[in-house]
Formats: structure tokens, C-alpha cells, sequence
């Protein structure tokens, strides 16, 4: 991995350009908020958004730099649930207790009920509900045929509805 | 629905509000890379060789690795370990009791942590030739030979072997020693010779201290010496629990019946979480007239286990078949358990072969999420002396769930995909086997049809007459053709004598050639167009794949008794996989 600094300080001031820094600032709550609703822990959040960033690094300049939301996206959450499939596969899960009490403050129905759905089908739903992406543009982050995304969002919202009881 | 939508959205966009989001952080590499090496530095091989000791002491005794346990108390495994330098020796025990004459099953293992590729060490010749050499404290009372004191003998040699960091150096206990007490009535060299001969360590009521050394040196044979030395203490004893590992307990049991014999595969539940050890095991049983009885059987073992799903999606659990036939006796109605043992194939150019092979040799069964289909395996013929007297076949299958949401419903989560389930077709005409295996039983249009088709003799001369030019014959059948087209191709009949040898497998390749027969909706203009860079593929609808081999054990010239044996299985090959 290829070192440097996002922030513009230092010997990697050429690389990181101001533009990038903007691009920092001005997304990386949103992403780790949007990360913290998708793997459920907002430490494992924070560490993603890092790990994100970092590669943003190494791809930029991006190709579409008007849209470093998606690209954000993308990358985040294929790595959420890159790393969820890790931990699984070794037993990481039970390392250390996830710390949910700002959830449980803000929403404890909601939070318990989105638990409840797999990282794809949660990651599908925050981001056409709560970014307005298309349902094509998540079957691209997700690298999933749009027909399985459009089954995923269908079946969570189902289950969110049952969960919630919220009319229909 | 637009009152979830909007109640979702303000709900959901409250709830990302409250994340917590910290300082803003600049992006430190370093830091995100110190995070992640300490996760992956679970995932070399010495770190998971600590994995193994800890939950070796875990379902063992309680007590440190070398403890005894008490008759009656729990028959789990036990694991020692020894460390110098970059090489750890480790012992372990299936169990940590076990019953007179139930056989040992103890194995040791050679580990380089190093941070190079691999070391190259100079040993004398232990177990199997190798740098690994065991023994018993306590001298062993053998009917016919005495007293003898088992121990780790080194043949005096200089041999150099190299230990890579991912391939451990293993061995199951060897036995050597030396008479020590003659009986009353005088030795038996001959006795002592089919003792030491017999591979299978068995030993009498007591407590025994159970070592394993390894002695080499690195930097060639005046090199830097290394002894490492580790030692387990087992019991044995009639009042032992049977020899299971698995607690009984509401967990799902298969049983299946052969004659006199029995297999039972159980598991102490029916469902674990993600990060359990998951505790099953196969029971043989005899329960016929004899007093014991002789059979031969697959070298895996007499138990073999397998799950039907692959794991990880990639990892076809199973046991790879040598077909050097190894021989076991049972005693009436003692059970032979075995802990399912894990075994089995994977790519070794895939990303994750290291996290694969790490898997495989974690003796421990520990499964992702989701449905999973265990089962064991168990047959042989039956021996009167070197002759064959009858055989028995045994499969016992059971269903495990692995799901970490305690709010799960029976049924939750659903079962792992079967597309990676391999199917199977086999025909065994005594002498002579054939099998024929696609890799799943559905196919997207356009990805090539992987089949396998081998075939094998059990016993037989050794040269057979083929009929097959070239030996299998394909015939491809569409089922649900509406108003299928028929091609037949001739073979070359001409009988060609192939050399054959008792457990010899032939693979076949497949490829035009091999088809005999074609029966589809649409037919292609000539046989190979249905394969594209060697590769059989397939239109959409279910098929049937059949394979045969015609011949005549002997030669061509002489006229050999006929044979013909076929096989078949299905496959379907859709639009578009779900």
C-alpha cells in the first residue's frame, strides 16, 4: 500500500491535492454515517471510512471526480461486506462487544429491525432510501444484477414493515 | 408503501444523525494498516496453530495440555505444544480417554514460523523417515513379547528436508522400543515384529505419558541443534465413555444399517453460532456372531466424512481416495468413532488458498452461516484371511444450522446454495468402478459443463480388452426436449488391450470424441461445436449425462470374460443462475 496523508501536509503534498482534502471533508461523516447504518458498529465504520479514503487516494484523480459520492459508496460498502465475510470466516465476530447506545437512544425499533436484514440488503435500502440512488446505481456498487438488488430491497422492506409495524 | 417510504427515510436519517462520527481526522495509512495487520495476523499459520492449542484445551480436559483425565470425565481432545526458535512441535490426541485396545489416535506436527518462505533442516530418520520420532514413559505389557519400552529412535542418517511455512511436517504416532521384560514363557521375535509392524497403537488399562520429540539442526548436519519435546497424558480405561467425542445430547443423529454393521453420524446440536466448534462424529459398529471381524477398506479411513456444500463457496469437503486399501478389525459391539476430519480439494491460484488450506488443516469444524449437510461414509470387504467373504456400504447424513441471529425461526437462514453441490453418478460391478461427476447440477447457458469421468480396478488382470475407442462413451439426452433430434456416432470398434493395475485410476478427458449419443431439440451441425476451447457446453434444458466402458478382463486375443458398466446423472443449464 502506497503511503501519504489525505490532509495536505507534509512530503505527500503534491499527491494529495486540495480538491481531494475537499473531498474528505466534505463526505467523510456522511460516509462513516452510512457505513455505521450498514455494518451496525460505528467503530468498524470509522475503520472502513479510513480504509476507503485511503484508496481514494490511490485512485485519484477519479475518472468522474463530480461524483465522489458514489465512488465513496461503492468501495465502502463493498468492503463492508468484504470485511464482515472476513470475520466470519475466522470468528472476528466475537472479539469485542459492539457499542450500540447511540442507536439504542435514537431508534432502538429501527436499529433492532435493521439488525435483523444481511449488510447487502441493509446497504441496498440506506442507499436508495436515505441517498436516492437508483436501484441500478446499488446493483453497481454491490456488483449484483439489478434483479436481485430490486429482490433484496423488496424482501427488506417487507421485513422492515412486519418489523415496524408500519401501514402499507 | 409511501408511508414506509417517508417514515423510513426521516427514521433512518435520524439514526445516521446520531452516528457518531469523532474528530475529523486526517487519513493516516499507517494506522489504517496497523489495524488491519493486527486482524490478518490471525491468519498465518503460527497464529493459527495458537487457535488449535487454545480450543485443544478447551473441549479437552479443563486442565493444561498434558493433563490426565479422569475416567468417566469428558473424551475430548488434548493438544501440547513445544516452541524454539521459529519451530513449534505440537501433539495431539482425538482424545483424552480411551478404552483397552481402542486404537491411539495421536499425531504430531512440525511448524516453521519463520518470516522466510521455508527452512531447510537435517535430521536423522524418525517416524516415516522424517525428523519427528515418539514414544511412552511407561514400558507397555505386550501378550507374547514382554515389557517393551516404546521410544523415539532416530536411525542414524543425515537427511535434509525442507519444512515450508505452510505445509507442516505431520506424522500419527510411529511406534519403536525395545524389549525391556521377556514373558515367562520367552520372546517371540516374530510376535514382537507383527507388533511393531501393527501401525495402530493400542495399549492396556492405566495412565500413560504420551511424548513426541523432534530433533534436527538448520545450516546442515553440524548445524544449529534443535530438540523440541512435548508430551500429552492419556487414559485408559474400561469404565471410559464410549469412544465418541460428541456429547449426547438433542442434536441431530442419521443412522444407517448394513448387515451387522451400523454408522452413526451425530452432532451434539442442531444448531451453533459462527464462531462455535462444531462437535460431530461418525460411530462404527459391529455387532455380528464373531468375536471380531476384518475388513479392508479406503485409506482415508474407516469413517470418511464429507459436506455436501462447498465451503466458502469454494472448498469441496471430502476425502481424496488413494485406493491403497488399509485394513481395520473390529471388536463386537465396541464402537469405532471417529470426530469428523476434515479433507479435500482447493484451487491453488485462488486469492484466499492460503485462508483455504488454513481451514482445511484447522483440526477444528467451525462453518459460516448456513444450512449444512454433514455426512459420513463408511464400507469395506469383509476378510477371511486374504479372501473376501461379503462387504457392506454405509452413508449417514445430517443437517446442521450455523447462524448467529438468536431471533431465527426454524428454516432461518436458508440452506446454502446447492448450485455448488456436486452430483455424482457411480456404477461398481465388482473388479471394476466408474464414476462420472459434474462439478454442480446447474449450469448458466454458456459456462462449460464441468464433468469428470474415471474409472478403476479393484482387482483384476492386468491388461483389459477395450471395446471404446477411446474408452468411455458419452451419451447426452435432453429430458425436456418437446420434439428432440437422435444422432448416433459409430466408435472405432477395434479392441485395444490397455495395462491395468489393482487401484489404478484411469481419468478420462472429455471431449468430442467421447460422445456416442445425442438427443436435443436442436442438434449441432457437427459434435464439436458443442465444445468451445475444449470445454463442453450445453444449450438451456435438463440433461442426462450418461457414461459407459465396454470390455473384457484379458487381452484381446484371449477371450476374457465381458464387461459393461454405465452411469449417469442429471444437470440443468438455465438462462440465467439465480
Amino acid at each position: 500500500m502506497r503511503g501519504g496523508r489525505l490532509a495536505t501536509d507534509g512530503d505527500d503534498a503534491r499527491r494529495a491535492s486540495p480538491d481531494l482534502d475537499s473531498v474528505f471533508r466534505a463526505h467523510r461523516d456522511w460516509l462513516v454515517r452510512r457505513l455505521a447504518l450498514i455494518v451496525g458498529d460505528a467503530e468498524e465504520a470509522h475503520d472502513l471510512a479510513q480504509e476507503t479514503f485511503v484508496r481514494l487516494t490511490q485512485a485519484w484523480p477519479l475518472r468522474d471526480p463530480s461524483e465522489p459520492a458514489r465512488w465513496l459508496s461503492t468501495v465502502g460498502v463493498r468492503l463492508a461486506i468484504d470485511e464482515r465475510r472476513r470475520r466470519r470466516r475466522w470468528g472476528f465476530l466475537a472479539l469485542r462487544d459492539t457499542d450500540a447506545t447511540w442507536a439504542i437512544d435514537a431508534d432502538p425499533d429501527l436499529w433492532h429491525a435493521l439488525r435483523r436484514l444481511d449488510r447487502r440488503t441493509r446497504a441496498a435500502i440506506v442507499l436508495t432510501t436515505l441517498d436516492g440512488f437508483s436501484q441500478d446505481e446499488v446493483a453497481t456498487m454491490l456488483d449484483a444484477p439489478r434483479g436481485t438488488v430490486a429482490s433484496w430491497i423488496s424482501r427488506g422492506r417487507e421485513r422492515l414493515r412486519a418489523e415496524l409495524g408500519t401501514d402499507g | 408503501m409511501a408511508d414506509l417510504d417517508s417514515d423510513l427515510s426521516q427514521r433512518l436519517s435520524r439514526l445516521a444523525a446520531a452516528v457518531p462520527t469523532g474528530r475529523l481526522d486526517p487519513v493516516h495509512v499507517g494506522a489504517v494498516e496497523a489495524r488491519h495487520r493486527v486482524r490478518m495476523a490471525w491468519m498465518t499459520p503460527l497464529a493459527a496453530l495458537v487457535v488449535i492449542v487454545v480450543v485443544g484445551s478447551l473441549v479437552g480436559s479443563g486442565d493444561t495440555p498434558g493433563a490426565t483425565s479422569e475416567p468417566g470425565g469428558t473424551a475430548g481432545s488434548l493438544i501440547a505444544a513445544d516452541s524454539d526458535g521459529d519451530f513449534t512441535l505440537t501433539l495431539r490426541s482425538a482424545k483424552a480417554v480411551y478404552r483397552p485396545n481402542e486404537p491411539i489416535d495421536m499425531t504430531a506436527s512440525l511448524t516453521f514460523g519463520g518470516p522466510a518462505a521455508g527452512a531447510q533442516i537435517a535430521h536423522g530418520l524418525g517416524a516415516n523417515g522424517g525428523p519427528l520420532g515418539f514414544g511412552i514413559l511407561e514400558p507397555v505389557a505386550v501378550p507374547g513379547v514382554g515389557l517393551i519400552q516404546l521410544g523415539g529412535g532416530y536411525r542414524l542418517a543425515c537427511v535434509e528436508s525442507t519444512l515450508r511455512r505452510d505445509a507442516p511436517i505431520t506424522s500419527p504416532y510411529a511406534k519403536g522400543g525395545t524389549p525391556v521384560q521377556d514373558p515367562p514363557d520367552g520372546p517371540t521375535f516374530e510376535e514382537l515384529q507383527a507388533y511393531m509392524a501393527d501401525r495402530v497403537l493400542r495399549l492396556p488399562a492405566g495412565t500413560w505419558h504420551v511424548y513426541a520429540i523432534a530433533r534436527f539442526s538448520t545450516g546442515g548436519c553440524a548445524g544449529q541443534k534443535y530438540e523440541l519435546r512435548t508430551e500429552l497424558t492419556i487414559e485408559v480405561a474400561p469404565g471410559a465413555p464410549l469412544p465418541t467425542q460428541v456429547a449426547a445430547g438433542e442434536g441431530p443423529t442419521s443412522l444407517d444399517r448394513d448387515g451387522a454393521f451400523s454408522l452413526e453420524l451425530h452432532a451434539s446440536k442442531a444448531r451453533y453460532a459462527p464462531n462455535e466448534a462444531i462437535d460431530v462424529a461418525g460411530t462404527l459398529l459391529f455387532d455380528g456372531p464373531n468375536e471380531s471381524i476384518e475388513f479392508r477398506h479406503d485409506s482415508s479411513g474407516p469413517i470418511m466424512f464429507g459436506i455436501r456444500e462447498r465451503v466458502f463457496g469454494e472448498i469441496d469437503v471430502g476425502w481424496i481416495s488413494i485406493l491403497m486399501w488399509d485394513r481395520t478389525i473390529l471388536q463386537r459391539s465396541v464402537p469405532y468413532a471417529r470426530p469428523f476430519a476434515k479433507g479435500g480439494g482447493l484451487m491453488g491460484d485462488h486469492p484466499d488458498e492460503a485462508i483455504h488450506r488454513a481451514w482445511l488443516e484447522d483440526p477444528v469444524l467451525r462453518l459460516p452461516e448456513g444450512t449444512w449437510h454433514l455426512y459420513a461414509v463408511a464400507g469395506g470387504e469383509l476378510l477371511d484371511g486374504d479372501s473376501i467373504t461379503g462387504g457392506f456400504s454405509l452413508t449417514a447424513e445430517i443437517e446442521i444450522v450455523v447462524d448467529d441471529d438468536p431471533a431465527a425461526t426454524p428454516g432461518h437462514p436458508p440452506a446454502t446454495e446447492y448450485p455448488y453441490k456436486p452430483v455424482y453418478g457411480g456404477a461398481d460391478i465388482g473388479g471394476i468402478a466408474l464414476q462420472l461427476k459434474s462439478e454442480r447440477p446447474t449450469y448458466e447457458v454458456g459456462a462449460p459443463i464441468e464433468l469428470s469421468v474415471w474409472y478403476w480396478f479393484m482387482d483384476g488382470p492386468q491388461v483389459i480388452a477395450s471395446h471404446f475407442q477411446p474408452e468411455v462413451g458419452l451419451s447426452l439426452v435432453q429430458l425436456d426436449a418437446t420434439d428432440p433430434l437422435s444422432i448416433g456416432i459409430a466408435t472405432d470398434s477395434a479392441c485395444t488391450d490397455l495395462g491395468v493395475m489393482t487401484g489404478q485410476e484411469r481419468h478420462v478427458e472429455i471431449g468430442p470424441r467421447l460422445i456416442t449419443e445425442l438427443r436435443a431439440d436442436a442438434l449441432p451441425q457437427k459434435i464439436d461445436d458443442l465444445f468451445v476451447d475444449g470445454e463442453l457446453r450445453l444449450p438451456v434444458g435438463r440433461w442426462r449425462i450418461s457414461a459407459s466402458v465396454i470390455g473384457e478382463f484379458g487381452p484381446c486375443s484371449g477371450g476374457g470374460e465381458p464387461y459393461e458398466i454405465s452411469t449417469s446423472l442429471e444437470i440443468e443449464v438455465v438462462e440465467r443462475l439465480e
